[in-house]
């Protein structure tokens, strides 16, 4: 029994073409992974299928019945499909039981009932929420449960996920895993949009590879392996970054001394020319509050690369260019005024060398992928050759042909002689750039690695606390 | 086709002539505040549908939109060949004297203003005078030794009728208090009866038992405080003791609408008179009213003593201060 | 910008359609307003005449809008503004510009304590510009009254400027008061097209508009950016005084605006914060408040406050332009 059938989606946003003729088989009760580099067109895809976009051709078939186009999310919901957005749909202000009742027809009255009701669903997918919280207040992964808790209140028998687990500390990872496997053995199917190789080899059945908005190539993950994805997905070899150590100059280019991150818990450090630290750790053990102090030494020259872009870093109203300017007003403004052929050609240049796609310096920015935003984003931060870089999560959302470069980006940068600060969840990342490791545990350092003695076990229990 | 156009031609000869020597055109141009401030504008509007009633006169009422509106609507008024242009409020003193000039031929009139042209007539009130006895009339009536005067705007003319009010008050109880507040410094100072009442409201609070209004419309303000504390307000400009019968004392009538009435008379009969004309007690422009509504409160010796006061202001052996020429009364 | 010229004529027609409810004519209305504003060489003076104030006080509005300020008191800002351009013209023997100078720092200084209070405070500008005006009122009032009074007329106004101060109206508008100080609008308006589309700062005020967090990410000063633009605000409604008293009255008058600062809110909305949409948007405005003053004079029923209902009907029309856009003229296109 087939959960959900695509047949022949085409999809064109102008003249990008999204979907060339997608065709796609989700069994039933299975784990799908669909990888594919950004801009592939999965994402644009599952979109379709969820009823947020509408597809120029093709045909959508729900449990072997035809359905006619879905024209808002709630055509798709009343079949049974949801889907938990990358970038998540919640209302900051508002309680997590608010916005999963949102837009849900639910009447004031019933709100008793409806509460226990959800806590009921939540305990049997093993989701821990705190129904009363306000989102805002909520982290990244508590706001990920709201989000899928608010999907499977709708009692949908095809979940998807857009990049789950990009916001996931290695625990929720874990978590999460667990509640997609209880959801199969309830018989709710999933499609998981991912580019975390090793996380397909890990919980999902079935994979299926996009590659230039088509279906290039689908197989069961027990016959294959992370490599061979690797290359379906790009169509080459991915060579791995070399990182070659070097001794770190004497110039200090940042100093921290006893800054208090959490009550009680203050950290000091210092970031050399050429050297790139790396502070790993659980989020929500301070990095946050680091990632503010850091920001707010604005004495010295440096520039960011932020967390949540389209937050605190980004205009996605605006166009490319003008995005690209925000931060370097310095150079783009001589004597106060634009020079708006410096800003355009420079836009162009950093676009060409960082493979950004679609080259169009005049593209809304808001209607780029994730990860072609963050190249815009880290390309703008490096233009400035600054002294001191802080780049929080760089890579979060960000396709493995992008991650590859950026992390060049950043090394070459390194070499050039800047001090970087390497914020990041993702230890693997941690570990291949950093040339020393401190890792942060209750707003405190709990331990400092130089990379003799990195060691992935060691390091998550410090990071767990637990060392 | 001749005998055609020959008849339009009749028709519109008619129609010329029908306009010529039909009635007289008279067009009226308001001041800031509107035609329902119920006292000074409308005392105007009084006037001239009275003209239009009686004397069969054609009248136009029009207000400003901006001060800088009166040119244009006065040249308007001009362009359609009305016969008597009148203008109400020293503000469109500057903009009659330029139309004046213009249009030599043409009447002008203007209340509250001063023109020496020779086709203007310019009606001022000797405001003073008519304040002067309900001052008096106040200080009598009050009991607490305590009075109120509640300004629009600190303007000089409404200063005129503050000095002439605490003068005559003083004139027969020399040891009385006066309180003298202003709505507001904006133009909407004179269309604000909820602040009026607010601050008529304190001046109740703090001893005074009669205030004296001259705030065109915010007054409906002050007579909604009277009535709430059951004690007196004076009216200004018309006759507003109807408005809340009991509790207005009298009113400081200003005979806006008489000389409106007097000057379209005058013009229908060709007898049209221009000058500066200062009207006072003694040419009946101001005066203080008694009706059926107040009778019962002016008792017959505040009658009899304001009779007296008025006897001697017109022989003229009693002068009352006017702030126009920088007079005082004291403090 | 479609979207908005509709929403514009959607406004107007649905004022006019009110006047049905008195009993007039709509097509009449229309007419009347048209050609009371453009009718007649007169006319038309009158309508530039009052679009002047308007650029100013749509430019005092709209450049604090682009860093997501709200200045409400270009009504005190220009009143302190005319009141200053007025006393430097009939007491300082300076050169003209300086009396310019004084106009627009007057207003600028009135927008101070309210940049100063949303900068570092929590207060919102609102509220403080809000109070603002009737501080200047009463300030202006006091001053005007008891220390700078012309003692030649009983109309509440200063002193008149010395006479080399005065512009004279052009002949060719037939005695409307339009002088050569009308250029000084565009002039400005251009000017600040130029500082909001090609300077840093104007870059940065639209960055800090667009979002705190990405501004201060980006390293913009926001308390001094955000006490700038209002400050500039307020130098540009000061400069009404300008044209208001140098180039029409010959003093300040007590009550000289009908509302000018208030009205340039609308400007603003319809210029679309853009300086070069302001100037035609004042155009609209002038065109409009000088239609309406006729139609007193034209009708029977119809008075000058069909100007607040056709500024009411255009406001909303315009806040709710992307719904008709959409819902309606959308509709007609495809």
């Amino acid at each position: 029994m087939r959960a959900l059938e695509l047949k022949g989606i085409c999809k064109s946003f102008g003249t990008i073409v999204a979907n060339d003729s997608v065709d796609l088989v989700v069994e039933k009760g299975s784990i799908h992974a669909l990888i594919g580099e950004n801009g592939a067109g999965k994402t644009t895809a599952m979109n379709i299928a969820a009823g947020l976009l509408q597809a120029d051709r093709g045909e959508i078939w729900v449990q072997g019945v035809h359905k006619s186009p879905f024209r808002q999310p709630l055509d798709a919901l009343l079949c049974g499909i949801g889907m938990v957005h990358q970038h998540f749909m919640l209302a900051g202000a508002m309680t997590a039981f608010e916005n999963i009742v949102l837009g849900s027809g639910f009447m004031p009255f019933s709100k008793k009932k409806k509460k226990e009701e959800l806590l009921a669903l939540a305990k049997k997918f093993g989701i821990l929420v705190d129904l009363d919280m306000p989102v805002e207040c909520m982290s990244v992964g508590e706001q990920q449960r709201v989000e899928i808790l608010k999907v499977l209140s709708r009692k949908v028998s095809l979940l998807i996920c857009d990049e789950p687990t990009a916001v996931l500390t290695p625990q929720e990872v874990e978590r999460f895993f667990d509640q997609l496997r209880l959801l199969k053995i309830q018989g709710t199917s999933v499609i998981l949009i991912t580019h975390k190789l090793h996380e397909v080899m890990r919980v999902a059945d079935q994979v299926s590879v996009f590659r230039q908005g088509r279906v290039v190539a689908h197989s069961k993950v027990s016959d294959t392996n992370a490599e061979a994805l690797a290359f379906a997905m790009l169509g080459s070899r991915v060579a791995p970054v070399q990182v070659i150590r070097r001794p770190r100059s004497a110039d200090k280019v940042l100093e921290l001394k006893n800054c208090e991150l959490k009550p009680g818990a203050h950290v000091s450090f210092d970031v050399h020319a050429g050297e790139i630290v790396g502070i790993a750790g659980v989020e929500g053990n301070g990095q946050l509050e680091l990632f503010e102090a850091l920001m707010t030494t604005s004495s010295l020259k440096r520039s960011i690369v932020v967390d949540d872009r389209l937050v605190s870093g980004v205009i996605p109203a605006w166009s490319v260019w003008e995005n690209f300017i925000l931060g370097n007003q310095d150079t783009f403004f001589p004597h106060g005024v634009a020079d708006k052929q410096k800003m355009r050609q420079s836009c162009m240049q950093a676009l060409q060398e960082y493979g950004v796609k679609p080259l169009d310096c005049d593209a809304r920015f808001g209607t780029l992928s994730g990860g072609n935003q963050q190249k815009v984003v880290i390309a703008r931060a490096l233009y400035q050759q600054p002294r001191c870089l802080i780049a929080a999560q760089p890579t979060r959302g960000v396709d493995l042909g992008a991650v590859a470069l950026i992390h060049q980006k950043l090394l070459a940068a390194r070499d050039a002689g800047c001090g970087i600060v390497l914020i990041s969840s993702e230890l693997e990342e941690i570990m291949s750039l950093s040339d020393r490791i401190f890792v942060l545990f209750r707003g405190a350092f709990v331990g400092i690695f130089t990379p003799d003695t990195y060691d992935e076990a060691l390091l998550g229990r410090c990071m767990g606390g637990t060392h | 086709m001749l005998v055609f156009a020959q008849k339009i031609m009749g028709a519109l000869c008619l129609m010329l002539h029908a306009w010529a020597d039909g009635p007289l055109h008279v067009g009226v141009v308001l001041d800031k505040g509107g035609k329902d401030d119920r006292s000074f504008n409308a005392a105007a509007c009084v006037g001239m549908l009275r003209a239009k009633n009686e004397l069969g006169a054609d009248v136009k009422i029009v207000e400003a939109i901006d001060d800088n509106a009166f040119e244009h609507l006065l040249r308007s008024f001009t362009q359609r060949s009305y016969d008597l242009i009148i203008s109400v409020g020293v503000a469109q003193t500057s903009a009659m004297k330029k139309m004046a000039q213009k249009f030599p031929e043409k009447h002008f009139m203007i209340v509250d203003g001063e023109i020496k042209a020779p086709n203007v007539r310019s009606v001022l009130f000797q405001e003073q005078e008519g304040s002067f006895l309900v001052g008096a009339i106040a200080a009598m009536t009050s009991q607490s030794n305590k009075i109120g005067f509640l300004g629009g705007m600190d303007i000089p003319i409404i200063r005129r009728f503050e000095m002439g009010y605490r003068c005559g008050a003083r004139f027969v109880r020399p040891k009385i208090q006066v309180l003298t507040h202003f709505v507001g410094v904006t133009a909407d100072a004179w269309n604000n009866p909820p602040k009026a009442k607010e601050i008529a409201l304190t001046q109740y609070q703090m001893g005074a038992d009669v205030i004296f209004g001259a705030a065109g419309a915010s007054g409906a303000g002050i007579f909604d405080a009277a009535e709430h504390v059951k004690k007196f307000a004076i009216g200004v400009d018309s006759n507003q003791n109807w408005v809340k019968p009991g509790r207005i004392l009298t009113s400081m009538e200003k005979r806006v609408d008489e000389v409106v009435f007097a000057a379209i008379k005058d013009a229908q009969k060709g007898h049209f008179q221009a000058g500066v004309f200062h009207l006072g007690l003694a040419q009946k422009g101001v005066g203080y009213s008694l009706d059926t509504y107040n009778q019962a409160l002016i008792t017959p010796t505040i009658k009899k003593e304001i009779d007296t006061l008025s006897k001697a202001i017109i022989a003229g052996t009693l002068k009352v201060p006017d702030f126009y020429v920088g007079d005082s009364c004291g403090p | 910008m479609i979207k908005t010229v509709f929403a514009l004529f959607f406004g107007i027609c649905s004022a006019l359609l009110v006047t049905l409810v008195a009993g007039e004519s709509p097509f009449h209305i229309a007419w009347v307003l048209t050609h009371s504003a453009f009718g007649s060489r007169y006319d038309f003076g009158m309508t530039l005449f009052y679009a002047s104030p308007l650029i100013f006080t749509g430019l005092a509005v709209a450049i604090p809008f682009r860093a997501g300020l709200f200045n409400i008191g270009a009504e005190g800002q220009l009143t302190m503004g005319a009141l200053a351009a007025a006393l430097v013209g009939a007491f300082w023997d300076v050169p003209f510009g300086i009396g310019c100078l004084a106009a627009a720092v007057a207003g600028g200084l009135w927008a101070l304590p309210p940049a100063i209070l949303r900068a570092y405070g929590r207060g919102h500008e609102v509220i403080h510009t809000i109070m603002m005006n009737f501080i200047a009122a009463g300030v202006a009032s006091w001053l005007t009254l008891s220390f700078f009074r012309n003692p030649e007329t009983q109309n509440p106004e200063t002193m008149p400027v010395v006479h080399r101060f005065l512009f004279q109206p052009i002949a060719f508008f037939h005695e409307a008061p339009v002088t050569w100080l009308w250029l000084l609008g565009p002039c400005v308006a251009l000017l600040c097209a130029f500082v909001c589309l090609s300077t840093r700062w104007g870059f940065e005020l639209s960055v800090l508009g667009q979002s705190e967090r990405v501004a201060h990410a980006a390293g913009i000063a926001l308390k001094r950016r955000r006490i700038e633009a209002l400050v500039v605000g307020g130098m540009l409604a000061g400069l009404v005084g300008v044209g208001e008293v140098y180039g029409n009255a010959g003093c300040f008058v007590l009550g000289f605006s009908p509302g000018l600062g208030f009205m340039g809110i609308a400007v603003a909305l319809l210029g679309k914060k853009h300086p070069l949409g302001i100037i035609a948007s004042a155009l609209v405005f002038g065109a409009l408040h000088k239609g309406t003053s006729d139609l007193d004079f034209e009708t029977d029923r119809m008075t000058r406050d069909m100007s607040c209902v056709l500024q009411a009907a255009i406001i909303l029309s315009l806040a709710a332009e992307d719904i008709l856009y959409s819902k309606i003229l959308r509709r007609f296109i495809t």
